[in-house]
């Protein structure tokens, strides 16, 4: 047998094992049907196709033996619980997003720093310096802009180099 | 954890909780990105989910606690155990890995270092090398470093561990950096004298442990004689020491990693008992991975994911029962965990981080001076395919290496926020994935994670953890593995 119809036989083969799936985009979202193709994806080939206006089809072929109407049972169970993941995510985007940012914000580790000894005067100065460093900082696009994090730095670019312990 | 109080938003609506879930026994898992857990039942799940709880449910006050009610949340709490949580961030290459020969004397069943034949001396690190290696660690800016030698077998290639070591103490005292040194050896080299030196240098030793020489010397095959009898002999010597110390410097425990291959599944209690036998308190259960040589091997020596799973469930269960009639012994991977789902502290296990280590926070340094974004990436490399590689130690800098295509590919497809399965587990506060498990597996860095034999084995492993965890009687225990002394 020739092999382009050794690949016809196999196509057609799954062809008849393929289900369908008609997802209304008024009631689900299509980023809702993609994560549950996704969560089907080890036991399926998935194909998210157009089905008409305001609704997609999912085509689901089974890769192994599992029987069609079990896959499309499991696509539906998906579907739902992506619905209520992507409901209670966005509704806390916001939220993950401050925490995210507290987390990584420097303010906490500033305010553990301990008493400097300086007068109120003193502190403004400083803080007046260390602003005017930090903007010069940031305006060197080569450093900061592309490290923020100071990962790709050297040890003595960040800390300079120290002298020998005492032992 | 102080708490906003409930009163001021008395006339909001309830919103739904920031939690991801996971189906458990007897109910659903709830975790957040501050890495807090909970347990609800399946009863109460979805009223928890559409934030129908009244101000006296019981539910309310353990969800409060956890960070999963938005309107009573400790914003500095939560935001101090996510930072910890994720202290890797931003802290550069922690660990360096010298790959000082490719040379092995033994040759073993599953072996995923790529090792070659004792002849093979091309495939040592030269001193120059070792010593450039060196510097290039320590211009790492992460404060605390590690410095790792490994093979092939490095008592192979001793004279230049030995040059490594010395310039490593001698930079550390210089650089007022951290520093630990760790040699991973099937000790069938070990001497007294390099034992004394390695002793005296404060490198830890690690070693190969199967369990009882039967499935010891069937896995990790030795032609000069018996590795099961020189890991035991080495083993002891290096506990005696422990346990006698030195005034001049310290002495650290022994460490020992088991490799679970199909052979290992059904012997858990013997394998344990053997660890047990020898004092060793921590037994790490690690899988094997299809890298390297174990790639060709998998129909005879590996297994599924759900094998490996059961296997390790009945590792845990049994060794809990140890703990109970008062031996100290831990499993390594659950104590890990661990110290992220309890403490919400960094373990420094680089193979489950967010994004994974690669480059950003280990480096495998081989013996040509070539880097890779870890051990794994290096192995994948000696296969012929270079896609792993940084760089090189003498031609690159740290930058370079940090920000090469290799790096950024592999902290992208790490991210698990972009992995579609990850960014909906309950287990992503404490999990990784591995692209070069995943470009090895399945063809590409991102993998896919419904087929993913890693995932399914990493969820299996949480599994197990969070069941115990669920039961008072184990989770006393646990907690008792990361309690802080």
């Amino acid at each position: 047998m020739r092999p382009e119809t050794l690949v016809f036989k196999e196509e057609r083969r799954l062809a008849t094992k393929t289900v369908s799936v008609k997802v209304d985009l008024k009631k689900y979202s299509l980023d809702a049907a993609r994560y549950a193709a996704y969560a089907v994806s080890g036991e399926a080939f998935v194909f998210i196709g157009t089905a008409g206006k305001g609704s997609v089809a999912v085509a689901l072929t089974p890769k192994s033996g599992a029987p069609g109407p079990r896959l499309k049972a499991r696509f539906i169970a998906e579907l739902e619980d992506e619905a209520l993941r992507e409901a209670v995510s966005d509704n806390n985007r916001e939220l993950r997003e401050f925490l995210t940012l507290k987390a990584l914000s420097p303010e906490k580790r500033a305010a553990a720093v301990p008493d400097s000894g300086l007068t109120p005067e003193q502190e403004k100065e400083l803080a007046d310096l260390i602003s005017q460093v930090e903007k010069e900082i940031k305006e060197d696009v080569r450093g900061a802009a592309a490290d923020p994090l100071g990962v790709t730095s050297t040890w003595e670019d960040k800390y300079g180099a120290k002298k020998p312990r005492k032992k | 954890m102080a708490q906003k109080s409930p009163a001021k938003n008395k006339k909001a609506a309830p919103r739904s909780p920031l939690a991801l879930w996971e189906k458990g026994p007897g109910g659903r898992l709830l975790t957040n990105d501050a890495g807090c857990h909970a347990w609800v039942e399946e009863k109460d799940f979805r009223r928890v989910i559409a934030g129908g709880l009244g101000a006296k449910d019981p539910l309310l006050k353990r969800l409060s606690a956890g960070g999963f009610v938005r309107e009573r949340m400790d914003f500095d709490g939560l935001a101090d155990r996510w930072r910890t949580l994720n202290a890797h961030l931003g802290q550069g290459p922690g660990l360096h890995i010298l790959v000082l020969t490719l040379r092995c004397n033994h040759k073993c069943l599953y072996c995923q270092s790529s090792a070659a034949g004792e002849g093979a001396k091309k495939t040592d690190m030269d001193l120059k090398t070792a010593l450039k290696s060196v510097d290039f660690a320590f211009s790492s800016p992460n404060p605390a470093i590690t410095i790792e030698f490994q093979g092939g077998e490095p008592l192979l290639n001793w004279n230049v561990l030995k040059a490594a070591v010395k310039r490593a103490r001698q930079k550390a005292a210089s650089s007022g950096k951290e520093l630990k040194l760790a040699l991973v050896s099937n000790f069938s080299l070990m001497t007294e004298e390099k034992a004394r030196f390695l002793l005296a240098h404060e490198v830890s030793i690690c070693t190969s442990l199967d369990g009882p020489a039967g499935l010891h010397n069937n896995n990790r095959i030795f032609a000069g004689g018996n590795s099961h009898a020189a890991t035991v002999r080495w083993i002891k010597y290096f506990q005696e020491k422990y346990k006698k110390q030195a005034p001049e410097y310290r002495v650290f425990k022994p460490g020992a990693l088991l490799t679970v291959s199909k052979h290992s599944l059904p012997r858990h209690r013997e394998i344990i008992d053997e660890y047990a036998r020898l004092g060793l308190e921590d037994i790490f259960v690690r899988p094997l991975a299809p890298i390297g040589y174990a790639r060709e091997l998998w129909g005879k020596i590996g297994y599924t994911p759900e094998e490996f799973s059961a296997f390790y469930g009945r590792c845990l269960d049994y060794i809990i029962s140890l703990n109970r009639r008062g031996v100290v012994l831990r499993e390594k991977m659950a104590s890990m965990m661990l110290e992220k789902i309890l403490n919400a502290t960094e373990p420094g296990y680089l193979d489950a981080r967010c994004p994974c280590g690669a480059a950003i926070g280990q480096i495998a340094y081989n013996h040509n001076g070539d880097l890779y974004t870890c051990d794994e990436g290096r192995m994948v490399g000696w296969e012929g395919d270079d896609i792993f590689r940084v760089g090189n130690v003498f031609r690159d800098s740290l930058r370079k290496i940090v920000s090469s295509p290799a790096a950024r590919a592999c902290v992208v497809a790490s991210n698990l926020e972009a992995q579609p399965e990850c960014s909906r587990c309950a287990y992503k506060p404490f999990c990784g994935v591995c692209p070069v498990y995943n470009y090895e597996a399945q063809g590409s860095l991102w993998g896919n994670m419904r087929s993913n034999g890693r995932c399914s084995l990493s969820k299996g492993v949480f599994g197990a953890i969070f069941a115990r965890l669920k039961r008072p009687a184990d989770r006393k225990i646990l907690e008792s593995w990361v309690a802080k002394k």
